[in-house]
């Protein structure tokens, strides 16, 4: 065999061979396929906001578990102060911005175990104001009986405090008002649970103590904003539920403590996640309608927008008849606000997003939506939405008033970091006009 | 070497090379596996993802399923994705990797997309590994993609379709009463509590058809039946699908096997303070600076284990770190607790759990306040907390089924405070179920008799007037 045959004989072996070996080394010359994206972004808001962080103490090491916000005069001084609800510092927080414009906070109360929501009302009619806890119990879905309502009762000597409600599952809601016509402040309660949970409200017994009534039994109730829905003269109370139901109920007052119960609107996608419900007269009509922001997806692991997450208005046609109306498309929806946030006389919404998809850091975290009013007397309000902000995400409350005193809606939020990603994060922050609006 | 030879192997030679061409070619111009650009939330992750990839790129079918449902577990959908659909052309067999295909399409909005994948999983062959396999959870998320797409008819056809699957059958009942077809729905929800008579949602959804025919007081009596009921429906499969992946890599991988090894008894030989401390530290390191949830777990863990062998050291370096991380609730005033004990400062340490107890109040909790409370002569606050202990072994035992021990801690629990409303309200409860009538209206008449206007309780005790409500277990 001449060498030139070895060679070729070598060669024979030598191909398949070497690139068996070669072949799993092969780098690849295209690109990895391309994913599917979602979410949503808007034109930035043609009024100007200037994003200011509220942070509390060494929050920059914490991963904030924000609850609730609100914009509200704590102290009687006529000023508004920002108050939150902070799931892991288990206290209520308040921020007060000072005379040179920076802004302190200050622990109003601790060691309340996951309070969901704060309600500042003078309860006890002694002309301070006092403040009513929902306390979740569980951040973390629980059917335990975690939950309590609190009351921080204002004195000289600071906030002393009183459980009004115990051996309940997770409290998420908790408004006060007077609804048997006493003169003395009962409660509505939502009762969020998991599994199992329920809508109440309490009868003020005079004495500091209150006589719960159960008005709905179901799990996932998340507020219980009340209003004189059907226009009789006495408080109303609505609720929304999210579990295994996406439903909107009415509890209509009938005087003497009887309510009766009046379903206002559901869906059969019961993977909607309805996220809150605000009471707001939208249309300017005269009545109270309802603000269903819908984007909740803390059932799964970690959560992806949705093509029905937004924000729905129900719109009261009176009669306890509500007609839904789509108004936005925010994915991952978690929150909603209400007040006129282009100075022009009519009520704008503000939205917040838990789970936009945040991989994308254009899309938005705080949208509000502008009421462009009728374009005619029998057709809806017209809503366009424009984005604030695309930071911080994960935000799952949000409040509208005016902050700085200077005349203008402002906006506050809050952040709940239970999910990655864990960045672009914050605790409370707070988004001022600066331009652009009367 | 014959020239005829010669010829066959120069001949051999050119078709091995234009097919080692080929197949080096078709390999530089495969799709590599798409990965999230950023995987910094976890510091474990990037390098166990790479690996996962590395691996499926140079597999098969089951190395890209297994990369896919790594990603699953990250909560990265659409990644996943990208994966199980490689898997499933590789192995068109494959029913979990068609499968996790469809869900990450359905998970991420697009329902029309991911129910003829969730079609084509009917047709292949199930897995063997569990029970049910996945073929029903296929059929039942056809029927909850539809429900997202408004179409409550096509819905309703996949769940009925889904005849043995009970999700799907709740979900068909569900849409019965929503429609007002009550007798059809009954129908339903009664057999399905034949097979499951302790199932919370079916007795829910019976309190809603009794209430919608009218039938108030039998409606209560199903809800005390889904107050009893601890047994869930599994609505929503997707937790529990993802939730075994979810484990498989990075922090929360490393977590499971340390907290695996760290039984929750201290005294217990397994719990080897030294060796889990060797295992603790270098994850700490790892999480030092990183604003993720980790660091308070291994904080916890670590405090627990300082605890187990009096070093005040290290719980006060554990407290440290939660306090860095924020947490404030009763889990830390009990870590700071085990800390003032250690330094003999008994009275701050009680102090410290009462708040703790009056946060998240626990039977263990009570039972040391109790025992504390008697220490210094305080008889009449271990009373409350004995008290309190029982009544809330009482609920333990009650979400247990365990209604004969939870009436014995109830009625124990009334011994020590015997104006507690909610234990008397739960020894009725308790004492309705176990059909023991007598006892259940004289619980619900001290009820009464401490809050006159206790509606739950006033209820009952009409309803236990009537002579056909005596309780579900006889009596």
């Amino acid at each position: 065999m001449t060498r030139r045959d070895r060679l070729l004989a070598l060669a024979v072996v030598a191909i398949p061979l070497g690139t068996a070996i070669l072949l799993p080394a092969v780098p690849s010359l295209r690109p990895p396929p391309l994913v599917a994206t979602a979410g949503s972004s808007y034109p930035a808001s043609p009024i100007a906001f200037e994003r200011m962080p509220l942070a509390l103490p060494g929050e920059d090491r914490h991963l904030p578990l924000i609850t609730h916000v609100q914009v509200v005069d704590l102290d009687g001084d006529g000023a508004a102060e920002v108050v939150a609800c902070d799931a892991l510092g288990h206290r209520v927080v308040r921020f007060d911005r000072g005379s040179d414009g920076g802004w302190t906070s200050l622990t109003v109360a601790e060691d309340l175990h996951v309070p969901a929501h704060a309600t500042v009302i003078d309860i006890d009619g002694d002309g301070d104001r006092d403040i009513v806890v929902a306390i979740l119990g569980d951040i973390l879905p629980s059917d335990a009986d975690v939950g309590r309502v609190e009351l921080l009762e204002s004195t000289p000597r600071g906030y002393v405090r009183h459980v009004l409600l115990e051996d309940v599952r997770r409290v998420a809601d908790v408004q006060a008002g007077d609804f048997d016509g006493d003169g003395i402040m009962d409660l509505a309660v939502a009762i969020f649970g998991y599994s199992r949970g329920e809508v109440l409200w309490m009868r003020n017994r005079g004495d500091g103590t209150f006589a719960p009534r159960q008005l709905l039994s179901g799990p996932g109730a998340i507020h219980v904003p009340m209003r004189d829905f059907d226009g009789d003269g006495d408080l109303d109370i609505a609720t929304v539920m999210s579990q295994d139901d996406e439903e909107v109920w009415g509890f209509e007052n009938r005087g003497d403590g009887r309510f009766e119960r009046r379903l206002l609107w559901r869906t059969a996608n019961f993977d909607q996640g309805s996220a809150g419900l605000v009471a707001a007269d939208l249309d300017g009509d005269g009545d109270d309608d309802l603000v269903l922001p819908v984007g909740d997806n803390l059932e799964d692991f970690d959560a992806f927008p949705q093509p029905y997450h937004g924000c729905l208005w129900l719109e009261n046609d009176g009669d306890w008849s509500f007609r839904p109306h789509r108004i936005a498309d925010l994915g991952g929806t978690y929150a909603a606000a209400v007040g006129d946030v282009d100075g022009d006389g009519d009520l704008d919404v503000a939205l917040a997003s838990m789970d936009n998809d945040w991989r994308n850091p254009v899309n938005a975290a705080v949208v509000w939506l502008e009421n462009r009013g009728r374009e005619r007397s029998d057709a809806p309000v017209r809503f366009r939405t424009w984005q604030v902000d695309a930071d911080p995400i994960h935000l799952v409350t949000v409040a509208a008033g005016d902050v700085d005193g200077d005349g203008r809606t402002d906006l506050v939020a809050g952040g709940l970091n239970l999910r990655r990603p864990y960045r672009r994060i914050a605790g409370v922050t707070a988004w001022f006009p600066r331009s652009g609006a009367p | 070497m014959s020239p005829a030879l010669r010829s066959m192997l120069v001949i051999a030679i050119v078709v091995e090379l234009a097919a080692g061409g080929w197949f080096l070619a078709s390999r530089a111009l495969r799709a590599p596996p798409a990965l999230p650009a950023d995987m910094s939330d976890d510091p474990l992750l990037a390098a166990e993802i790479h690996e996962l990839a590395a691996k499926a790129d140079r597999g098969g079918a089951p190395e890209w399923r297994m990369l896919g449902e790594g990603l699953l577990g990250q909560g990265a959908y659409a990644h996943a994705e990208s994966a199980f659909a490689r898997a499933a052309a590789l192995a068109p067999q494959d029913i979990d990797a068609l499968f996790g295909q469809a869900f990450c399409i359905d998970r991420t909005g697009r329902m029309a997309a991911s129910n003829p994948l969730y079609r084509r999983c009917l047709d292949l062959p199930d897995r063997t590994e569990d029970a049910v396999g996945r073929r029903p959870f296929a059929l039942y998320a056809i029927g909850r993609n539809l429900l997202r797409l408004d179409d409550v008819q096509g819905a309703e056809a996949a769940f009925r379709e889904n005849a043995s699957f009970l999700p799907a059958q709740f979900q068909l009942a569900k849409l019965l009463v929503r429609d007002g077809r009550l007798g059809e729905a009954v129908r339903i929800v009664d057999d399905l509590l034949r097979q499951l008579p302790l199932a919370l949602e079916l007795h829910q959804l019976k309190a809603r058809i009794l209430e919608a025919a009218g039938a108030p007081a039998e409606a209560f009596l199903a809800r005390a039946m889904e107050e009893r009921s601890a047994h869930l429906v599994e609505s929503n499969f997707s937790t529990d699908y993802v939730r075994p992946f979810t484990t498989r890599l990075g922090m929360p991988r490393v977590l499971q096997e340390v907290e695996s090894r760290l039984p929750p008894m201290p005294g217990d030989p397994r719990r080897d303070p030294a060796v889990l401390e060797r295992e603790i530290a270098p994850l700490e390191a790892l999480v030092a600076e990183a604003r993720v949830p980790q660091r308070a777990t291994l904080a916890f863990l670590r405090g627990a284990l300082a605890a187990d062998v009096d070093d005040v050291a290290g719980i006060t370096a554990a407290l440290g770190i939660v306090d860095t991380a924020g947490d404030r609730g009763a889990s830390r005033l009990e870590l700071e607790a085990l800390l003032r004990d250690r330094m003999g400062d008994d009275a701050t340490a009680t102090a410290l759990r009462e708040r703790a107890a009056a946060m998240a109040p626990s039977p263990q909790l009570h039972r040391r306040l109790a025992e504390e409370c008697e220490r210094r002569g305080d008889e009449a606050a271990a009373r409350h907390h004995r008290a309190r202990a029982h009544f809330h072994l009482g609920k333990a035992a009650y979400r247990r089924n365990r209604l004969e021990d939870a009436l014995r801690e109830f009625r124990e629990a009334a011994v020590h405070d015997d104006r507690h409303v909610a234990t008397w309200y739960r020894a009725g409860e308790m004492a309705y179920h176990l059909g023991r009538r007598a006892e259940a209206v004289e619980a619900f008449r001290r009820v009464a008799d401490l809050e006159p206007d206790h509606e739950r309780a006033l209820r009952w005790l009409d309803l236990l007037a009537t002579a056909a409500v005596s309780g579900p277990d006889g009596g």
